[in-house]
């Protein structure tokens, strides 16, 4: 059984303290609660390609996290999008771009979630088309270099790059700042570290609720609690 | 010039520097500077007289296209045409 995703209705104004918090370098206060990774990336996509300067700075800071994102989970969130709404392919379109630049620098992980989107994107070219119209300029196409992926949906269109490393903070700063992040140093960016995480805060008291907060896979969910309720001695502090 | 010392000049970007900076932005690349143009507002005459600085920003053989066409949504956006 799977959670469905929650539907953005957040403004990217809204969600700045959120990208602050994540290291991004934007003028505002971060905010005070613990942003999640994977739905902050999701979202961040959505706004594709109006926020494209947040976007870029997107890329290089999931670059900079690189093993902290739990793939499996954006993936699996990713699967719960409807298939037509503006704003779903809007996100698939910025996943997509997000997920070649990572299988680009070396991260495999990001395949499985490329290929799925490409198939979910396949009947849509003609709003691709619509969506890139900025970046079907031979001038940029000439100076940043010509998107291959997106060739595959017919459309020649620049190349959309990160952007530079000090628009934000290092990922030693990042981590200092994410409890949820520190837990992924340690135990790995799997569902293991995020149910721990989200037990920590002492703000989830049943599976359920983590499940829900996770929107993720109930079973898999359910069988992590059930083996972690062996160790209710284990507490965490987190400074 | 802001400030004139007996050992420190300082020099800050002024109305048509800020312009040209971000009319430069805005044709190089796709990014949130037209916003920044239209709450700057500049007139018809700041921009004219940038127009031809601006073409040899760049050597490439599409920039003047890539100019132009970026030229004619600004001039629109500022109600400069109709």
């Amino acid at each position: 059984m799977k959670n469905r995703t929650e539907k953005s209705i957040l403004t990217i104004d809204q969600m700045m303290p959120d990208l602050i918090r994540l290291g991004f370098s934007l003028y505002g206060k971060p905010s005070k609660h613990e942003p999640d990774l994977e739905k902050t990336i999701i979202k961040v996509c959505s706004f594709f390609p109006d926020e494209i300067k947040i976007f870029k700075i997107l890329i290089s800071v999931v670059l900079e996290l690189s093993s902290l994102v739990h793939v499996e989970r954006l993936k699996s969130l990713v699967e719960d999008l409807d298939q037509y709404s503006d704003a779903s392919i809007r996100t698939k379109l910025g996943l997509l771009i997000l997920s070649s630049r990572l299988i680009e620098s070396g991260d495999k992980r990001y395949l499985p979630l490329n290929r799925k989107i490409v198939q979910g994107l396949k009947n849509h070219s003609d709003k691709l088309k619509e969506l890139l119209s900025d970046f079907e300029d031979p001038y940029l196409i000439q100076k940043q270099g010509l998107d291959q992926q997106l060739s595959l949906f017919g459309i020649k269109c620049a190349r959309i790059e990160k952007s530079d490393s000090k628009k934000h903070l290092t990922r030693d700063l990042i981590v200092a700042q994410n409890h949820w992040l520190r837990f992924r140093v340690l135990i790995g960016s799997n569902y293991r570290a995020d149910v721990l995480y989200l037990q920590s805060t002492g703000k989830y008291s049943t599976r359920y609720e983590i499940w829900k907060a996770l929107g993720s896979s109930q079973e898999t969910v359910y069988r992590i609690c059930a083996e972690l309720g062996s160790f209710k001695e284990l507490k965490f502090t987190l400074v | 010039m802001v400030y004139s010392g007996d050992v420190l000049r300082v020099f800050s970007l002024g109305r048509e520097d800020l312009i040209a900076s971000k009319l430069y932005a805005y044709c190089d690349r796709e990014e949130s500077d037209l916003d920044d143009l239209l709450k700057i507002k500049p007139t018809i005459d700041e921009l004219n007289s940038l127009y031809l600085w601006l073409l040899k920003r760049d050597l490439s053989e599409f920039w003047p296209m890539r100019v132009e066409s970026k030229w004619i949504i600004l001039l629109k956006r500022l109600g400069y045409e109709k």
